[in-house]
């Protein structure tokens, strides 16, 4: 295997330039594919996680409503929620995003100062917002170290003006640690969301069920998208559209990528068909001629796939620091999952592309190799 | 080692074009055969069907009273059996002479060290010692054929078959080239079938076959 491996190396260097041209074609796929992918699953990663890890066991938006941020319950359904069987309590939130100039997607969360959801959001410093009025906000992290912010400083909101930084905290969602929190009535201003707010966050009373409590509220609230907190996000159709998108794009990548590998596998075939002739003459399989030509696609990507990532990461870092989509909202770094995913992809291409290489190869007779001239 | 050809027809584009008529001859043991006749005589071919490199229309190639054809795997037949040399070298241009003589080894499941001390004593028997680490490249035709030669004899095989050893070599370095090649064969008891077109590498041979045309002549 070692000997393979060493004449598909030495192949791959003859021609230099092109072997990097085709690692940086699979790279650029591969990137492409690690990109959105962590963009599409990781925003949707950190939303599950939150309210997994929060405990919120029912979320509810307004029925028909495509995402949170254009969903509208009147604040009386809160308040109607609270008073249904096995509801221990409802907690309304006003979530948005504003164009700042320095943050195009700056997003601002409203909530009661009081809610047991603040406690999830350990604060490092300062204290959390007060309720009454006033203007005041509490910070993430992200955005505190990226403006250079600390407690007792003021973020400015343009037209909104100035509120006073009480406390900062860390959420360990970089969603949530650009963002900046504040009371309801003061987040209802400065979204522009009048009365209303945009989710319902349900805990349940011991002893009762989730989904037998959606069931009873789907009857009496059927205005109302009622779901499981873990679900909810799954069922949030822009999430739904924008991971299928990217899966979609992401595949068309990765498709271009095996052919390109393929072509070249073809054409260095073609170049190296007398050479194929002579290893059949000198005794060697077609299985294992077959196995130089998979160590060659092997190669190429698997270094593309690294190489991949590393790119995907730097878009991913450029993506953060672009003010375009806002702090927070891409994951600077591809998850674990979707790097291994990433070198499985490599290796699946890498099979996928030396496949139609390698019959082309394994049918070649040795005198006819032999005799081929290019 | 004992092969026979026995009427062999070798026909290209479905019997269009015949290249062998009816050939049969045999080889002994250790013996030195040339294959003589001009350019499209079918000399090439007649090497291919005996080497199991290509497959006759009709008629049988024994080797050691057994169809070449019913040995299987056909490509372990022939890393253990034979040797080939062809006009042009034919080395692997990106592996250096030694490792393009250890390349028919590897089949064998021989360990890499146990391969390069072999062919690197092997080169140095056909004085390439020092030229062992160079790429073909970097080598005269005269040393490239030697490896070729090397190559052709590192497994000891029971029969080499030359395909115009010398046909791309100027003549002094032409009968160096045969001198080792039928020299060494001699000494390991290993037949050989040269097929060529020139009168002084045929005057070497123990005996001398002449193809006119596909057919004995």
């Amino acid at each position: 295997m070692f000997a393979v491996l060493t004449i598909a190396l030495k192949n791959l260097r003859r021609k230099k330039l092109r072997t990097l041209m085709t690692v940086c074609g699979t790279a650029i796929g591969l990137s492409l594919f690690v990109v959105l992918m962590t963009t599409a699953h990781g925003v949707t990663y950190q939303l599950h996680h939150l309210i997994d890890s929060y405990g919120i066991e029912i979320a509810v938006q307004a029925g028909g409503a495509p995402n949170p941020i254009s969903s509208r319950i009147p604040m009386a359904d809160i308040e109607r929620l609270a008073t249904v069987e096995g509801v221990d309590s409802a907690s309304g939130i006003v979530i948005g995003s504003k164009r700042l100039a320095w943050n195009h997607y700056f997003v601002i969360l409203g909530i009661d100062a009081f809610d047991p959801v603040l406690k999830r959001f350990p604060l490092l410093k300062g204290r959390i917002f007060s309720n009454r009025g006033g203007k005041e906000v509490m910070i993430g992290s992200l955005l505190a170290a990226k403006r250079s912010l600390a407690v007792g400083d003021y973020l400015h909101l343009e037209r909104q003006g100035d509120f006073f930084i009480s406390g900062i905290f860390n959420a360990g969602s970089p969603v949530f640690d650009g963002a900046a929190f504040m009371n309801i009535a003061a987040a209802q201003k400065v979204l522009q969301r009048g009365q209303d707010v945009n989710l319902l966050l349900v805990r349940l009373k011991t002893g009762y069920r989730a989904k037998a409590l959606i069931e009873r509220l789907s009857n009496r609230f059927p205005h109302l998208d009622i779901n499981k907190g873990f679900d909810f996000i799954s069922q949030i159709r822009v999430f739904r559209t924008i991971n299928g998108f990217a899966e979609i794009v992401a595949m068309i990548s990765l498709i271009a990528c095996c052919i390109t590998v393929t072509n070249i596998l073809l054409i260095a075939i073609s170049e190296r068909t007398k050479e194929i002739g002579i290893l059949m003459t000198i005794g060697w399989s077609r299985w294992r001629i077959v196995q130089i030509i998979l160590a060659e696609s092997m190669s190429i990507c698997i270094v593309g796939s690294l190489l991949g990532n590393l790119l995907g990461t730097f878009t991913l870092w450029g993506i953060n620091n672009s003010r375009m989509l806002g702090i927070g909202w891409v994951p600077v770094f591809p998850s674990f999952d979707i790097f291994g995913l990433s070198i499985i992809i490599g290796v699946i291409m890498a099979c996928i592309s030396s496949l139609y290489p390698a019959v082309v190869a394994s049918r070649l007779l040795p005198a006819d190799a032999l005799r081929f001239v290019t | 080692m004992s092969l026979i050809v026995d009427n062999v027809v070798k026909t290209y584009e479905n019997g269009l074009i015949p290249a062998l008529t009816g050939v049969s001859f045999h080889v002994e043991p250790a013996e030195v055969v040339a294959v003589m006749g001009p350019s499209g005589s079918g000399k090439s071919t007649l090497l291919n069907l005996m080497g199991t490199l290509d497959r006759p229309s009709s008629g049988k190639i024994f080797f050691n009273g057994k169809d070449v054809f019913s040995y299987r795997p056909l490509h372990r037949f022939r890393s253990r059996s034979i040797g080939f040399v062809f006009q042009f070298h034919h080395l692997i241009p990106s592996l250096t002479l030694s490792e393009n003589v250890e390349m028919v080894l590897i089949p064998a499941r021989v360990r890499a060290s146990e391969r390069r001390t072999r062919a690197l004593a092997l080169l140095q028997h056909m004085g390439l010692a020092s030229r062992s680490s160079f790429l073909p490249a970097r080598t005269s035709g005269g040393e490239r054929q030697r490896a070729a030669i090397a190559r052709a004899l590192i497994h000891n095989p029971e029969i080499v078959l030359a395909d115009e050893p010398t046909g791309n070599l100027d003549t002094e370095t032409g009968a160096i080239v045969m001198n080792l090649l039928i020299e060494n064969c001699r000494k390991r008891n290993t037949s050989v079938v040269i097929a060529t077109h020139n009168p002084e590498v045929s005057l070497m041979a123990d005996r001398r076959i002449l193809l006119r045309n596909g057919r004995l002549a």
